[in-house]
């Protein structure tokens, strides 16, 4: 198989894998964004707890009773929280940062103090060399001094990291699977797309047509479209061999007229040189030749109709019309031999098929009944409508046909006894049955030897 | 207002467009025998020019030429207003290539093989039709006449009864005096037949015809031509 620069698979799986990417970044960044808020909150919900306490205290006994409290006391939380208490004029009268958790630069808090009586304020410092990063909130106190709480952001920092971390190798291992599952799942839908690939290359490289795809089971479009292109390499493999053996047949019945336009040449040329003689055998070469060509246009017919290759102009039109201008051809004919021809045909009996090609059917069966019939015998045309098909019959009181010849009548270049000694190639009636049976109509005929013969035609209303 | 045809051979100039040498040089000698001029091309190109500055009556062209098909051809003559009457010559003898070379601007359309006479008779009609000459109402052949508009046939002042295909097979046979005239083209011309059904039933209309025109006379009129056709003339 010749290699596809992108081929559809790839394509496939690549626009799967962006899309799995872009969907767990879009996840990713929700649930980054909840947690971040959650965290947040559960944070200030325990700095706002610890700022009540430490306002209770102040409120008890002043600064003396609140720092005590704040360095005596289990809940005094000295080792988590930073407490600053300011003066209404701003001056600070007391800070604790936890020692062990570093630096805290107090200058980025001097100007988020709020006016009024319990009004909050929030800030983050954001971590950096010096310092963790810190939440901290200003409150006013009810003597207008301020109180500043405050709390690192470290575990909300950590649990922000971790959180990234572990999905990074999610995302990486549901990458891998959606590439891995991508990579199989377009594999296995184009599978059989590949092996209609193999099975045409094959078939164009060898020109081969009896190869056939393996049909999957499933009745999705892949495989309709595998049974279809079945269905079409069975066609073409019939057509061409069809068309094959057409061929051959051509080839074989021309050999015989070309060998007696030679013959004829070949004749004329042996004997003593007489420009009668030559004149004869001209004549006969030319008679010769006009039947080869005759033979050749009928019998590329027959196959062209045997093979379904004849375009057939189907059209609705009356079949008494067709019948007149058949019978009409041969009036002189049948007056000389003093034939009787008559037709019982239903009135205005309509037939859907190539009005030219019927007529030519008509004229051979008229021409064979006319010939085939002793003077003063009958040749009648019926035709009669059935439920879904027209019944054409072209009858006669000739010589008949003996039931050993009936089955080979058909045949190319076939010639019965009795027929040899009458004009003709042989090939009126493979042509006529070629005729009907390209219209899907069918022909068969009763006779009796002596009494007569009577075609029966068989044409579908469509 | 009555004119009467008489067997006319103007000298016309035809253009023979065909790569294949003998067939080209069986109808030049055929239409130099009937005393037209005929010039020869055997690429469809150098008759491109040829008919672009050259004046002819007719133009026989075949369809497989190197240079330039005969189908681009015709097509390429008919966008230069060149309006000369063009006969397809081809061994294709399906339907639709005959409509496909009508319809690029040809005007008739004979198929391979084909016999001298019926290339003529096809010229003549073509010719005819495009001077554009006042159809004659009465034909007339020696002594034999043929009124179109009364269906009346007279040989010698004699009436002659005769019936619709014979009327029509002696129109044509008129209309083509001295030109042979082949069973296909009969059965083409007089029934619209464009197959042939290997019948004897133009022998068997010609033989009544002739009994009708020819059997009371001394001077024979139509002629059977082993291996060609019919011709009317006069021995």
């Amino acid at each position: 198989m010749k290699p596809v620069r992108l081929s559809l698979a790839t394509r496939f799986n690549l626009w799967f894998s962006v899309v799995v990417i872009l969907l767990a970044l879009a996840l990713f960044l929700i649930a980054y964004f909840l947690l971040y808020r959650a965290v947040q909150r559960s944070d200030r919900e325990v700095v706002r707890a610890q700022a009540e306490i430490y306002r209770a205290w102040y409120a008890e006994g002043g600064l003396p009773a609140l720092t005590s409290r704040f360095f005596e006391q289990e809940s005094g939380g000295r080792e988590t929280f930073f407490l600053r208490v300011l003066s209404p004029q701003r001056a600070a009268l007391f800070a604790s940062v936890p020692k062990n958790l570093g630096a805290l630069d107090v200058s980025e808090l001097q100007d988020i103090m709020p006016s009024e009586a319990f009004a909050l304020v929030w800030k983050t410092l954001p971590a950096d060399e010096k310092s963790r990063g810190w939440l901290i909130e200003t409150e006013r106190l009810p003597d207008g001094g301020w109180l500043q709480v405050g709390k690192t952001t470290e575990a909300q920092t950590s649990l922000l990291h971790q959180f990234r971390v572990v999905f990074a190798w999610v995302a990486l291992v549901a990458l891998l699977f959606g590439i891995a599952g991508g990579a199989w799942l377009t594999r296995r839908a184009l599978t059989p797309v590949r092996q209609l690939i193999g099975t045409v290359e094959n078939v164009i490289a060898t020109g081969r047509m009896n190869e056939r795809m393996p049909v999957p089971y499933t009745e999705d479009e892949i495989g309709r479209l595998t049974q279809l292109f079945n269905v079409m390499l069975e066609k073409n493999e019939t057509l061409i061999l069809r068309m094959r053996e057409a061929l051959d047949n051509v080839a074989h019945d021309l050999r015989t007229p070309l060998t007696r336009l030679r013959g004829v040449a070949e004749l004329a040329l042996q004997g003593e040189p007489n420009t009668l003689t030559y004149r004869d055998a001209l004549l006969d070469a030319m008679e010769e030749s006009d039947r080869v060509l005759t033979m050749l246009n009928t019998l590329m017919d027959i196959s062209e109709a045997e093979t379904g290759l004849m375009k057939l102009d189907l059209q609705p039109f009356r079949l008494d019309e067709v019948v007149r201008d058949a019978i009409e051809l041969f009036e002189f004919v049948a007056q000389e031999k003093q034939i009787t021809v008559s037709t019982a045909l239903s009135p205005a009996l309509v037939v859907r098929a190539d009005r030219n090609r019927l007529r030519q059917v008509l004229v051979n069966l008229l021409d064979n009944a006319i010939k085939y019939s002793a003077p003063g015998g009958r040749v009648e045309i019926s035709a009669e409508p059935r439920a879904d098909e027209v019944v054409i019959r072209v009858s006669d009181t000739g010589t008949g046909i003996p039931p050993e010849e009936i089955p080979r009548i058909w045949e190319r270049l076939y010639r019965g006894d009795k027929s040899r000694s009458q004009r003709g190639l042989g090939l009126g009636l493979s042509l006529v049955r070629a005729i009907i049976n390209a219209h899907g109509g069918s022909i068969e005929v009763q006779s009796t030897v002596g009494k007569g013969s009577s075609f029966v035609i068989r044409l579908p209303k469509d | 207002m009555r004119q009467t045809a008489t067997i006319e051979r103007p000298i016309m100039r035809v253009l023979v467009v065909e790569d294949d040498k003998k067939i080209a040089s069986f109808v030049a000698r055929g239409l130099k025998e009937a005393g037209h001029s005929v010039d020869i091309a055997d690429r469809g190109d150098d008759a491109l020019d040829l008919g672009l500055h050259n004046h002819y009556e007719v133009a026989i062209v075949d369809l497989m030429l190197p240079g330039l098909d005969g189908l681009s051809l015709i097509e390429r003559w008919r966008a230069q207003k060149v309006k000369t009457p063009v006969i397809i010559l081809s061994a294709k003898r399906s339907v639709d290539d005959r409509i496909k070379g009508l319809q690029v601007g040809g005007d008739d359309y004979l198929t391979k093989p084909f016999a001298f006479s019926e290339l003529l008779a096809r010229i003549q009609a073509l010719v005819r039709r495009s001077s554009q000459t006042v159809e004659p109402t009465t034909l007339s052949y020696a002594d034999l006449t043929l009124d179109l508009l009364s269906r009346e046939v007279r040989r010698a002042g004699k009436k002659i009864e005769l019936q619709a295909r014979e009327f029509a097979l002696l129109e044509y046979l008129l209309r083509n005096a001295g030109r042979v005239i082949s069973k296909t083209t009969i059965l083409e011309r007089v029934w619209d037949y464009n197959f042939d059904p290997k019948t004897n039933v133009i022998d068997v209309l010609v033989s009544r015809l002739r009994s009708k025109i020819d059997r009371d006379f001394d001077r024979k009129l139509i002629h059977t031509m082993r291996g060609f056709g019919y011709v009317l003339k006069l021995e």
